[in-house]
């Protein structure tokens, strides 16, 4: 186990988010969380990188105790990309992915060649060399998103936590981004972990999901075993049907809500109106 | 973008052309030659005058342009890098209003000169470690707090200024006090110079060896810390230096507005936004800019012009133009 959890409990102030959150991640797997807004997946991922500390449990990094690692080991092992990034003076694709090496890079140092090579070698695999002089602010969303997984790849990172990897990213982009990081996670070895609100990529692109509810204990394990019409539809506390899209592969599933019952009656409502 | 070889020689050999164009200009003529003989590079005779002029009155004055250029385009760069936020200044956190303070008392006390630029650059000090206890607490928007924090400290050294300039005599003490709040470097000699040379001196050479820190700390607390960045340590020294700087060219040259906001933005414009050109392009740009503008203060008119008053009617028609060029945006 690369990394692992238990019994994390966290609450900012008297406000509890999470609690009993038990999971682990293996080598070269993807797990996915899922959960409604305000689940606490975005907290949950600050915990296991040490930017936040869980009122209980412990998280362990190859076995050890993160509290006891230094600040560097953690940059250097765990790679992170935050939900929203924004970049106040438009640094360029090469100079954000530079940054990334932080941890690599004495206090008074300047980058050396070699962490100039490693960046570089992380803008290639997310795909955007040929951008790779582009100022940062005039990427597209999807480029944008790549960049930011670029600067974390940059570290040489063995686990990658992503906040909403695919938010705000058209369908193809979105495909984008999970072909990269399956090609990683397959090709590298390399451990992710990332929050989603697509419940189809946890069946898709994970071997293992997690999933968050405040009303109920949160569920870990393989996609196909725990993502059941009736789990899912707790978690997201909405009917849900879940429908197999393509014969030829089981896990090609994807999580159909039902709107019409949550919303119909304002609909025909309106459609009346409109008559 | 990396300055290439081109640019930085134009970068460290310009302040040093133009620290020897404004040892030549002045009110008291000096031919080249006689410049050159005092510094006995070519042999002659020269005048005693001549050798006062250009060595206890222009080269400590040019030398002190040089310096508070330099110390407020870093100390601007470095706070803006640390702020996230490129319409900040190096007095953003109070030093200014806190060490004109600290000047102003000692101009009312009549202390020694050396007495005043130690009360200037204590209370420089002061302030901006006020700033920072007032926005101690944890997590949260603590950047913000600490701009609001400045905000307040600045304005009660303001008030307390005005305070000075109120019991301060109308006749004798008001006018100095007014005139060296204004800026100018008109009195500067060697003894300032070695008071506030050293601690710019340092102060840059901190800021100049963290420039590629400043980026990671740019990204902002949470992402800075996720890279294994102690951002509380880098921020104390990152603050800690820039305020030494700022402290230090207020208590010899008063407040010079503008500097510190106007010259990172052109090195920007030129450089890009990486830090590790940046810190070192606007200590230059800035020295240059300065000793410009002092040329100007000492020989545009028969009085002398004080510094802020250039600085402004000059810069901020530029920065003007600035933004209209590049539409607000800052790459």
């Amino acid at each position: 186990m690369i990394l692992s959890a238990s019994r994390l409990c966290f609450s900012f102030g008297e406000t509890p988010v999470f609690s009993d959150v038990t999971f682990e991640v293996a080598p070269g797997e993807i797990v996915s969380v899922i959960g409604r807004n305000g689940a606490g997946k975005s907290t949950l991922l600050k915990c296991l990188n040490g930017l936040l500390a869980p009122n209980a449990g412990r998280v362990r990094l190859d076995g050890e105790n993160i509290t006891r690692l230094k600040h560097k080991t953690l940059g250097r092992t765990i790679g992170y990309v935050p939900q929203h990034d924004e970049d106040t003076f438009g640094f360029s694709v090469l100079e954000m992915a530079l940054m990334g090496r932080a941890a690599h890079i004495g206090p008074f140092s300047q980058p050396s060649p070699c962490d100039i090579r490693a960046a570089e070698e992380a803008v290639r695999r997310v795909g955007l060399e040929s951008m790779i002089h582009r100022n940062f602010n005039e990427l597209s969303g999807g480029q944008a998103q790549l960049a930011v997984i670029a600067r974390a790849l940059a570290a040489k990172p063995r686990l990658l936590l992503l906040d909403e990897p695919t938010a705000h990213l058209d369908i193809r982009n979105q495909a984008q981004v999970l072909k990269v990081l399956c090609s990683l996670s397959r090709q590298q070895g390399l451990s992710v972990l990332m929050t989603t609100h697509s419940p189809d990529h946890a069946f898709l692109f994970s071997d293992k999901a997690l999933m968050l509810c405040k009303e109920s204990p949160p569920v870990f394990g393989k996609p196909g075993q725990v993502m059941t019409a009736e789990t899912v539809g707790r978690v997201y506390g909405m009917d849900v049907k879940i429908i197999n899209v393509d014969s030829r592969f089981p896990e090609a599933r994807t999580v159909v809500p039902d709107w019409f019952g949550a919303v119909g009656q304002d609909r025909r409502r309106r459609n009346d109106h409109a008559a | 973008m990396q300055p290439n070889r081109a640019f930085r020689l134009v970068l460290w050999g310009l302040p040093v052309l133009l620290l020897g164009v404004s040892l030549c200009v002045g009110r008291y003529r000096l031919p080249l030659g006689d410049m050159l003989s005092v510094f006995g590079l070519v042999s002659g005779e020269v005048k005693d005058v001549a050798k006062t002029v250009l060595l206890n009155i222009r080269l400590p004055r040019s030398l002190a342009a040089l310096l508070v250029g330099a110390g407020l385009s870093i100390s601007g760069a470095a706070f803006q890098g640390l702020f996230r936020n490129p319409l900040v200044g190096p007095s953003i956190l109070g030093v200014a209003q806190g060490a004109g303070f600290g000047s102003a008392l000692g101009l009312l006390l009549g202390v020694s000169m050396l007495s005043v630029n130690l009360l200037a650059f204590t209370f420089g000090i002061a302030a901006v470690f006020c700033a920072c206890f007032i926005a101690r607490r944890r997590g949260g928007k603590s950047l913000l707090m600490l701009v609001l924090a400045g905000i307040v400290m600045g304005a009660v050294f303001t008030a307390l200024i005005s305070l000075i300039k109120y019991t301060a005599d109308p006749e004798d003490k008001l006018p100095t006090i007014v005139y060296w709040l204004m800026g100018g470097l008109s009195g500067v000699g060697y003894r300032d110079l070695a008071f506030a040379a050293p601690i710019i001196g340092l102060g840059s050479f901190a800021l100049l060896a963290l420039r590629w820190r400043i980026n990671v700390l740019s990204l902002g607390e949470e992402m800075a810390r996720s890279f294994g960045e102690n951002t509380k340590l880098l921020r104390f020294v990152v603050i800690g230096a820039a305020t030494i700087v700022t402290a230090a060219c207020v208590s010899v040259a008063g407040i010079v507005g503008w500097v510190g906001l106007l010259v990172p933005h052109i090195a920007r414009m030129l450089f890009g936004p990486d830090h590790s050109s940046l810190l070192p392009a606007s200590l230059s740009i800035g020295a240059c800019y300065l000793l410009c503008i002092d040329g100007v203060a000492r020989t545009a008119t028969s009085a002398e012009i004080p510094l802020s008053i250039l600085t402004a009617l000059l810069g901020a028609p530029f920065f003007a133009w600035l933004l209209g060029k590049t539409g607000g945006r800052w790459t």
